[in-house]
């Protein structure tokens, strides 16, 4: 049986510099790497975490076109202005093809680029945790 | 220095019979114990995982006017009619009293009860993540 373990979770923020501050001040965190660009969802990201446990991933939209903005702006309320807050929640795999056929034989919806080894499960899939699932060991991370 | 520890995540459901249905079947998880009533926050949860480890609590709020039902309520729009989806992170802690101090010491505001072996990191602290921080045993 394919099972899951937690890798990371992405939380998206306003202002990428002052929340690595906080999460250094408040948590105690560390940056495990340098500030990097994902060409693909369009965001910027510095892992956060305590030696070389990777606990999340800061990210912020690097273009107004960016599908991180747009669920920022979709989620911005009085209490939150930015619409800051979890992205998503990367899980790693043993079996990706396999987990990815028992999700869809049961009424799920999977976005994967054939033969990649990740795959997003689709919000409506997993009552509203956006899940992104990679392979144990791949280049995906 | 205390460092924190992922524990599990909560997230919060429309219908629970049908939410452990779709875990159980989708992504292969089990139900670990009883389903049970948490009284302060008025809802209720079923762990669920991998043998038995837990990776998530799926909770539904027991009444209308409970915390859990008014963040659903506020997050329904007409892609997701119910609200659904993450309520808050769990973390273990090795040591609670200093990493709540620390949080307070740079700005960040926490809840806890008195002598409570558990305390959230009021989300303005955290860029909007709701955290539940858990002494270690």
């Amino acid at each position: 049986m394919a099972t899951l373990t937690i890798h990371h979770y992405n939380t998206a923020v306003h202002d990428l510099d002052a929340a690595v501050a906080d999460y250094e001040s408040r948590f105690g965190m560390e940056q495990l790497g340098p500030r990097q660009l994902n060409p693909v969802g369009k965001f910027d990201y510095i892992s956060m975490g305590y030696g070389d446990s990777l606990i999340t991933r800061l990210i912020t939209p690097s273009s107004e076109d960016s599908p991180i903005a747009k669920v920022m702006k979709d989620r911005a309320s009085t209490s939150n202005p930015h619409g800051e807050g979890m992205y998503l929640i990367c899980y790693e795999t043993d079996d990706i093809d396999a987990f990815c056929a028992r999700v869809e034989a049961n009424g799920g919806r999977v976005n994967r680029v054939p033969g990649r080894s990740n795959a997003w499960i689709h919000p409506t899939s997993t009552h509203f945790v956006f899940m992104e699932v990679v392979e144990r060991g791949s280049s995906h991370m | 220095m205390p460092e924190l520890t992922f524990r599990y995540y909560t997230v919060a459901v429309h219908d629970l019979d049908a939410a452990i249905a779709d875990h159980e079947a989708r992504f292969g998880m089990q139900q670990i114990g009883e389903r049970a009533h948490n009284a302060t926050g008025n809802f209720d949860g079923q762990s669920m995982g991998y043998g038995d480890k837990v990776m998530l609590r799926l909770i539904t709020p027991s009444a209308p006017d409970t915390p859990i039902a008014k963040l659903m309520l506020e997050r329904v729009n007409p892609f997701n009619p119910h609200g659904e989806g993450m309520y808050l992170m769990a973390y273990d802690c090795d040591d609670l009293e200093a990493f709540c101090a620390q949080v307070i010491a740079n700005g960040g505001r926490v809840n806890r009860a008195p002598n409570s072996t558990s305390a959230w990191v009021h989300p303005t602290a955290s860029n909007f993540v709701l955290m539940e921080i858990i002494q270690a045993k």
